[in-house]
């Protein structure tokens, strides 16, 4: 399995990407009211504004910092379920794939950042060393933008590696 | 808050996810620091509500420990079959 090709939702041809655009609007409400509904049944107190793009969803949950926290959870482990669950009820409802992203405040723009400069410095070691390099267990979002990052650098590939909660990028000097 | 409906919160989500909604059922009990809800759904449709690896039942549970830190209490997800 890699990362790279599975987690992209590749059109073959022009009566694909109309359907997705189709889908990507078909979903809209639906999401919205899932996700106004999950919030307030947590009893926190949002505001779902949701742009389309190009491969699915964009939803921003906004809220106070305070309730923000609980929504992201511990490394994002909330946010991800909740976005988990968004996808997994698109598909009960027969709209099928597409990318869905919930952001709260920002956090998966500076987590992104976050991920990036580690992979500068990750880069530098495993080009000095000539050893591979195991990033610690993420979602496959994050391993996404890590695989993304490294090509971006010459001479280096990457993999995903282990199972479930366990799976993780490694880095490898080539 | 008293606004957090934990039963509420399961029944809705599960409802979204599976194919026979009349038949999900949710029972809550409450303990002094735990809250056990109990989630029954039609034998066909338990892989929707407990995923591949159990990816769908992980994330409700997730779902379940932010809104209940709000009562600061434990929530604990049972899948009945």
């Amino acid at each position: 399995m890699n990362d790279k090709q599975t987690s992209e939702p590749s059109p073959d041809n022009a009566a694909d990407a109309a359907d997705l655009q189709e889908r990507i609007t078909e979903a809209v409400p639906v999401v919205r009211s899932f996700l106004e509904t999950v919030l307030g049944l947590m009893g926190v107190e949002v505001e779902v504004d949701i742009d389309e793009e190009e491969n699915g969803l964009h939803c921003d949950l906004n809220t106070s910092d305070e309730e923000g926290g609980l929504l992201i959870g511990r490394h994002g482990a909330t946010l991800d379920s909740l976005q988990y669950l968004t996808l997994r009820v698109l598909q009960a409802e027969g709209l099928g794939r597409m990318r869905i992203t919930l952001d709260v405040g920002g956090y998966r723009g500076r987590r992104e950042k976050a991920l990036r400069d580690k992979v500068k410095d990750v880069v530098r070691r495993v080009k000095d060393s000539g050893r591979p390099y195991h990033f610690d267990p993420m979602s496959a979002m994050e391993r996404r933008v890590v695989h993304m990052a490294i090509t971006e650098h010459d001479g280096l590939r990457t993999e995903s590696e282990g199972e479930g909660r366990r799976r993780h990028v490694v880095v490898f000097p080539s | 808050m008293s606004n957090v409906t934990l039963r509420e919160l399961v029944e809705f989500i599960s409802k979204a996810l599976v194919d026979q909604p009349d038949d999900v059922e949710v029972s809550e009990i409450a303990g002094e620091q735990t809250i056990v809800l109990e989630l029954r759904v039609a034998k066909e449709d338990l892989g929707k509500v407990i995923g591949k690896q159990g990816r769908t039942v992980k994330a409700m549970r997730a779902i379940l420990n932010a809104a209940s830190s709000k009562l600061k209490k434990r929530a604990d997800l049972e899948i009945l079959e």
